[in-house]
């Protein structure tokens, strides 16, 4: 009986490791986010009775994210020298790239009809990170990605065309936001129901859903948004 | 000498002694056999009591089915929790929800013991202990959902742990594999962080693998606790893991540590290694009478020719002439395996 006592103490301990400090960060949140959440966000529970999830959608960034992921940026995420020299590499075909790390993001709703999350700011910590009201701050995995040069602002379409014809080149991006989804319990994906049930088009009406953002990284939805 | 290995050689002695005696070269009533029948009848008496052996070959016969039933039964009342949960879980609140994950692996451990206790031959245990380490990881992964928690190596590690408390509590051969898949998957995790990867990060690296599996084969050596079978679960998930890794590695260097190095130059490392290495297996096998071994490295030498093959001759000959070309080789493999056993048979 020893070794069953044993096991049952590891559930017990692997359960509290998991559940007291999501608790205490859910009994203590340190900021706050409103979502415009469209038809295009809620993901999942087409079958009768499963509920749905919210995804948190992210804007592709032309040119990277090499505007706000500087060099320094980079090596403070973490990222050794041979990592951080990828970036900018028109030529790296079957070669290896490095692996993502994770670091802290701060992101905007983008106003227009996408309602995609942009992100502003990438820092190693929350603390570096700082981040102020209408931002939603959470965790993600910064790793490298191939990236379109953007046109310079209010160029003519030639310009576009000029710059369409480029090749590609490596910078940094965000592989994934940590989590990528959120769960919805059945309160909150009632209210989302009418989006669902939207028949004029994708993120044509949204729900303001609140947001709520804890020290460690967590980000969920409010109870009562 | 295992309590299992003792109880074959008794029925195979037993056997052969009748066949003596149908050809009339031992009599049946002879003086000298009755002190050995008794010793026998008394061993296997007291074997029996100790541990779940079959004493016929109908009882044999039977102990596989029971094998396979307890697999196929431990993988379908695994999967029917886990699509349980999934089904009741959207119509239960939070504090409901984490009862539903978290009392049953701890019930199913009580159960695992009582069924250890009652049925000494293992199969209802080895049922409810899978049952009951598959309910853990439900209960972690489905944590991770209700408070939105990233992805973690622990629960590979709870997992593990926790399957091989119940594994060598209890002496439960599956069980026993869930921890080292648990255990071994964290660990493999471990090599993320002085690399800075994210956890998972590191299972497109196929060397750690390679690793752990000759780990795994050589942990029998560094311990003997639990029943005699745990050596040949032990062995058999290391060799398992030492023979894909290697046979991938040597398909794709994108699986290696060293991806981004010359492709074609680590990927004909890697074959020449695994060819070495599963042929040391073979060796190694039949030198320390270790089947799974023997079975390991051979299916992985075949594999090897089969995919270094099909890479130097698939594009460029006719496919009748590949196949004449694979078949002539398991033709000349079989000369050359049935010299050695002439030769092994000529020094006994």
């Amino acid at each position: 009986m020893r070794s069953a006592w044993l096991a049952a103490g590891v559930v017990v301990v692997a359960n509290a490791i998991a559940i007291v400090p999501a608790e205490r960060e859910r009994a203590a949140p340190v900021g706050e986010f409103t979502l415009q959440v469209c038809s295009d966000q809620v993901v999942g529970g087409w079958r009768d009775g499963d509920l749905p999830m919210l995804y948190l959608p992210l804007a592709a960034h032309m040119g990277g994210l090499d505007d706000m992921v500087d060099d320094a940026t980079l090596a403070a995420l973490g990222f050794s020298a041979d990592a951080r020299a990828v970036v900018g590499d028109t030529t790296r075909e079957d070669r290896a790239w490095p692996m993502p790390r994770m670091a802290w993001l701060a992101m905007r709703q983008q106003p227009d009809s996408s309602r995609m999350l942009e992100v502003v700011r990438v820092a190693p910590t929350r603390e570096a990170l700082a981040p102020g009201a209408g931002e939603l701050a959470m965790r993600g995995l910064i790793g490298f990605e191939w990236v379109w040069e953007p046109p310079p602002s209010g160029a003519d379409s030639a310009t576009v065309a000029e710059v369409g014809r480029r090749p590609q080149r490596i910078g940094a991006g965000v592989v994934r936001l940590l989590p990528p989804q959120l769960g919805l319990d059945r309160e909150q994906a009632g209210r989302l129901q009418s989006l669902r049930d939207d028949a004029v088009g994708p993120c044509q009406r949204t729900v303001p859903v609140r947001l709520l953002m804890g020290k460690r990284g967590g980000v969920w939805v409010s109870p009562a948004h | 000498m295992s309590d299992r290995a003792r109880a074959r050689r008794i029925l195979s002695f037993r056997e052969e002694l009748a066949a003596l005696e149908a050809e009339g070269v031992v009599a049946p009533d002879d003086a000298a056999l009755a002190p050995i029948r008794a010793h026998h009848d008394a061993l296997l008496a007291s074997i029996s009591v100790r541990e779940d052996v079959d004493l016929t070959r109908s009882e044999a016969r039977l102990s596989t089915g029971m094998r396979i039933a307890t697999v196929l039964g431990a993988a379908a009342l695994s999967a029917a929790w886990g699509f349980f949960v999934a089904a009741a879980w959207d119509d239960l609140g939070r504090t409901a929800r984490l009862a539903l994950v978290a009392i049953p692996p701890i019930l199913l451990t009580f159960g695992t013991a009582i069924a250890a206790r009652r049925e000494t031959s293992g199969y209802v245990a080895n049922i409810v202990g899978t049952v009951a380490a598959i309910a853990l990881g439900v209960n972690l992964a489905a944590i991770g959902v209700l408070y939105d928690l990233p992805d973690s190596r622990m629960l590979f590690l709870a997992v593990g742990t926790f399957a091989m408390l119940l594994a060598y509590g209890h002496g439960l051969a599956m069980p026993l594999l869930i921890g080292i898949a648990g255990l071994g998957g964290w660990l493999w995790s471990l090599a993320a962080i002085p690399q800075g990867r994210w956890w998972d990060g590191v299972f497109g690296q196929l060397e750690f693998l390679a690793l752990l599996g000759l780990g795994a084969m050589l942990m029998p050596a560094i311990t003997r606790k639990g029943p005699p079978g745990f050596v040949m679960v032990w062995r058999t998930a290391g060799a398992t893991g030492v023979v894909s890794a290697l046979l991938i590695l040597g398909l794709s260097a994108n699986a290696s540590f060293f991806d981004g190095a010359n492709d074609d130059m680590v990927e004909a490392i890697y074959q020449l290694l695994g060819g070495a290495a599963f042929t040391v297996m073979v060796w190694q096998g039949l030198v320390r009478d270790r089947i799974e071994l023997v079975r390991a490295g051979t299916v992985g030498l075949a594999l090897l020719l089969m995919f270094r093959m099909v890479d130097w001759f698939w594009d460029w000959i006719p496919k009748w002439l590949f196949f004449l070309v694979v078949g002539a080789i398991a033709f000349g493999a079989l000369l050359l395996l049935r010299r050695l056993r002439r030769t092994a048979r000529a020094a006994a």
